[in-house]
């Protein structure tokens, strides 16, 4: 093949590769655009996105029964987004339990949503059943974790009885700050009236 | 009124300039390596090619990263703007890391490889140009495969089947790239 043409044919494939990766850019810029608000964490104030996800049961395995956050309506619910392989996640359970656990009688439901639930269900129950037994444990395959905002992990929302967002905790930055703000949080989403 | 270099019957002829290998723009090195890896990786060893590569290469994965990650990209900028500024940043250089990671590792390995296999040939800075050119393949699949993912035609499972793909072509491209580096004259010498 003449040099000519062997750099004609270069500058077409590195066309296609730019093209490519244009038009990539193009079709997220669309799915940007379309989904906005969802791409914005949520924050506190805001009425909490629906949960409708299948249990992950004591053997491990999901479903078939389902957990909705509908179901908890007039509790206060602590949902915790966590995976498997995410250390300070594992670090901030105890954590989680014990301020949960305070304020049980009080109408304060855990739910813990695992990201990588549907994939890794049974390493997810026996890190459940070690670090916070008393939540219920719940697949997700990152779409509820997604609609919920979810950046980095741990992720703590607060949902006051209304439904509504009481608060959102980000990151796990040591287990005196979390007990004090979880408590607090908690005790503010209690305060507020029934709906 | 004539602009320099122009007289009334037009512009001046003057002899087109000559591009030597390794003078092309960045989307013909960029074709080269991945259409034509001989001369790709000669034209890395000229003084007009030398030091590019790198350089091509971290413009296409900037260029992949900011295109396939832009979502999340967002998701930082509004993390950033709420005031969660540390978890915009966490979550802008995780997804930068991972990007990064795959292409840097395989640079790094592959450029050792070809300075050792060089033998006396070696040059160091030479042979991590080659490395960079043989790294082209696995930045530019991902792109396409992404592509192919959002259009429907391809599953996760075929994502990492290109990588590995890509892998097995820049592989390819290292063993081109230390015939290369074993042709050079002497020990040093980017010629």
């Amino acid at each position: 093949m003449s040099e000519t043409a062997s750099r004609a044919r270069s500058r077409w494939a590195g066309g296609m590769v730019v093209a490519v990766i244009a038009l990539v850019f193009a079709l997220d810029l669309i799915a940007v655009a379309r989904s906005w608000d969802r791409l914005r964490p949520i924050g506190a104030g805001g009425a909490a996105p629906a949960i409708d996800l299948p249990r992950i049961g004591d053997d491990g395995r999901v479903g078939p029964d389902r957990v909705s956050l509908a179901s908890l309506r007039g509790r206060v619910v602590v949902v915790d987004f966590w995976e498997t392989w995410c250390r300070p996640c594992r670090e901030s359970m105890p954590v989680v339990e014990r301020v949960t656990a305070r304020h049980a009688a009080g109408g304060v439901a855990l739910v813990s949503v695992c990201s990588d639930g549907t994939e890794r269900s049974a390493e997810a129950r026996r890190l459940v059943d070690d670090l916070a037994p008393r939540a219920t444990l719940l697949a997700d395959d990152g779409a509820v974790a997604d609609r919920y905002g979810v950046a980095t992990i741990p992720h703590l929302v607060v949902i006051a009885r209304d439904g509504s967002i009481a608060s959102v905790h980000r990151r796990y930055a040591g287990a005196a700050s979390l007990e004090r703000d979880l408590d607090a949080a908690i005790q503010e989403a209690l305060s507020r009236p029934a709906p | 009124m004539h602009r320099p270099g122009e007289n009334a019957a037009g512009p001046a002829e003057a002899p087109a300039p000559v591009k030597r290998a390794g003078e092309g723009g960045w989307m013909e090195r960029l074709g080269a390596a991945l259409v034509a890896p001989t001369r790709a990786l000669a034209a890395s060893e000229t003084s007009a090619g030398a030091g590019r590569a790198p350089a091509d290469l971290a413009v296409l994965i900037l260029a992949g990263f900011m295109a396939t990650s832009l979502p999340r990209l967002v998701k930082a900028g509004w993390l950033v703007a709420d005031g969660a500024a540390m978890d915009g940043v966490h979550l802008f250089l995780a997804d930068l890391s991972g990007a990064l990671m795959a292409p840097l590792l395989f640079v790094i390995v592959s450029g050792l490889a070809v300075t050792v296999l060089a033998g006396r040939r070696r040059s160091t800075a030479a042979d991590f140009d080659l490395a960079c050119v043989a790294a082209v393949p696995l930045a530019a699949i991902p792109a396409v495969v992404q592509l192919a993912y959002r259009i429907g035609a391809a599953s996760p499972g075929l994502l990492t089947a290109a990588n590995w793909a890509g892998y097995a072509w820049g592989g390819a491209l290292v063993a081109l790239a230390v015939r290369q580096a074993r042709r050079r004259r002497s020990r040093g010498g980017a010629s």
